[in-house]
């Protein structure tokens, strides 16, 4: 009773004496990985949780009202200059993709002419494009001559027809300048005029092995390739059958090709300085005066001039 | 009961305030303690033992929310409360002034107390400078806001403290 009597009495007193002991004691035990801290960090995490998205919230818009209201100008200068950051980092980007397209064409080239060793090739880089008539950056100067043959790695892109000092003109398989002597891969025909031209019109960009005979075997998805008569080394791939048209009773076929090369995507190309004969590289002997020049080899165009002017005094 | 409630969440408020968002009321670094100022609230308007139980329930929080050993923040207002309850008996604490003195003499003695036992936890505090650069501003500026916040805090439990006088 009197224990009782004296903590009614100095209920203050006990209180703090409880109190102050249990701080006492968690302080010397040093509590803060207890059972009592983790649960009471829980309490306060779960009391606190709400208060801190709504903390979290209430500073958003007070922040955009603020700024709304107080930085409208400042916030438009920014988006301006974010603006043109925006289009200058387009512009890197650009540069960045045109340089790492550039890099994989590059390496192709590299690729292919290490996989033709028999040649002797140029790179050159397309400077102008008009009408399947392509202008390159070498020329005389550069040791570029006449029906030297151009290629890429993805096969025949043309004939040089026009050397100046610095630069040339290729005639692509675009152009009605340009026939090549070629095959069939499949079967090795020939057409009876032995080459692929273009068929005659600048916006058609598909041409043509005429003179087929009707019993030979041709078929859409035919590869040709260039033929051993060509200025060309032999296989190189020049198109794809698409079509194979009939000319109503007559002898002949003749058959639309579309081009490996596509010459108006071109950035740069390979022209064939010299080549090695087929039998001294498989000889194995490749000296350096063993090479010949790729036009020395070349067959001169078909004379398409009528017979009475080709005979004429 | 009504009176019970709205103390633990006035307290609890307050605390989570102070824990979780100092930001609010810091200026120059310096931010203002309300669990201590409710410690004094309660000891004026309700007598030491419910400044004594606010002071556990908040110091409960400030241990908790800043991970220190638990028991560090609540020793510290428990006897501030108890002191400041008995102080308050003596003193004539109608006037603003008085309260906005005991304020700050409650927020110095508790953070002396507080350093000295970081002191005593970790040897290497700097106490004089702790004391100097962070307690007394600290509690300058809490006695600084007293005046608004009893007079928030008078709305609230003034008709449950009816009995023994508004503090404001």
């Amino acid at each position: 009773m009197a224990i009782t009597r004296f903590m009614a009495e100095h209920r203050a007193e006990v209180t703090l004496a409880t109190l102050s002991f249990l701080s006492l004691a968690s302080l010397l035990s040093g509590t803060s990985s207890s059972i009592i801290q983790r649960g009471l960090t829980r309490v306060v995490s779960v009391t606190g949780y709400p208060f801190l998205v709504l903390r979290t919230g209430v500073e958003e818009v007070a922040h955009y009202s603020f700024d709304f209201v107080w930085r409208y100008d400042a916030l438009r200068q920014e988006n301006e200059e974010n603006k043109g950051l925006k289009a200058r980092l387009q512009a890197t980007l650009a540069h960045d993709e045109e340089l790492a397209a550039e890099n994989r064409r590059l390496r192709d080239m590299i690729d292919f002419a290490r996989a033709e060793p028999r040649l002797s090739q140029r790179p050159v880089r397309i400077i102008e494009n008009l009408r399947g008539m392509l202008t390159i950056d070498q020329g005389r100067r550069h040791g570029i001559k006449r029906r030297m043959a151009v290629v890429t790695e993805h096969g025949v892109v043309g004939l040089v027809t026009e050397v100046h000092d610095f630069t040339a003109y290729v005639a692509t398989l675009h152009h009605r300048d340009c026939r090549i002597a070629a095959m069939v891969h499949r079967n090795r025909l020939r057409a009876y005029d032995g080459v692929v031209k273009a068929n005659g019109t600048d916006y058609n960009y598909i041409c043509s092995m005429d003179f087929i005979d009707m019993k030979n075997d041709v078929r859409p998805g035919d590869i040709v390739v260039t033929s051993p008569e060509s200025i060309f080394p032999p296989g190189l791939p020049i198109g794809t059958i698409s079509v194979v048209h009939e000319t109503g009773g007559a002898l002949w076929r003749w058959a639309e090709i579309i081009p490996s090369v596509d010459p108006y995507v071109l950035d740069e190309a390979y022209v064939i300085m010299r080549s090695v004969p087929d039998e001294q590289f498989l000889a194995g002997g490749v000296y350096r005066d063993s090479y010949r020049e790729a036009t020395s080899l070349a067959p001169e165009m078909p004379d398409e001039r009528p017979i009475q002017e080709r005979l004429a005094p | 009961m009504v009176r019970n409630v709205l103390w633990v969440i006035v307290v609890v408020g307050a605390a989570l305030v102070h824990t979780t968002w100092p930001d609010f009321l810091k200026i120059q670094g310096v931010t203002p303690d309300l669990v201590l100022m409710l410690v004094v609230y309660f000891a004026i308007s309700a007598g030491e033992e419910r400044s004594m139980f606010t002071g556990a329930l908040g110091g409960i929080y400030q241990d908790v929310a800043s991970k220190a050993v638990l028991g560090h923040n609540i020793l510290c207002l428990v006897i501030v409360g108890y002191a400041v309850g008995r102080v308050s008996t003596r003193l004539v604490t109608g006037h603003p002034a008085v309260k906005v003195g005991l304020v700050f003499l409650a927020g110095v003695a508790q953070g002396i107390l507080y350093t000295c036992i970081a002191y005593i936890q970790y040897p290497d505090t700097a106490v004089i400078k702790t004391i100097v650069s962070a307690v007394v501003p600290a509690s300058f500026y809490t006695a600084l806001i007293t005046p608004f916040a009893f007079l928030v805090l008078d709305r609230i439990f003034g008709e449950h403290y009816h009995a023994q006088g508004s503090v404001t």
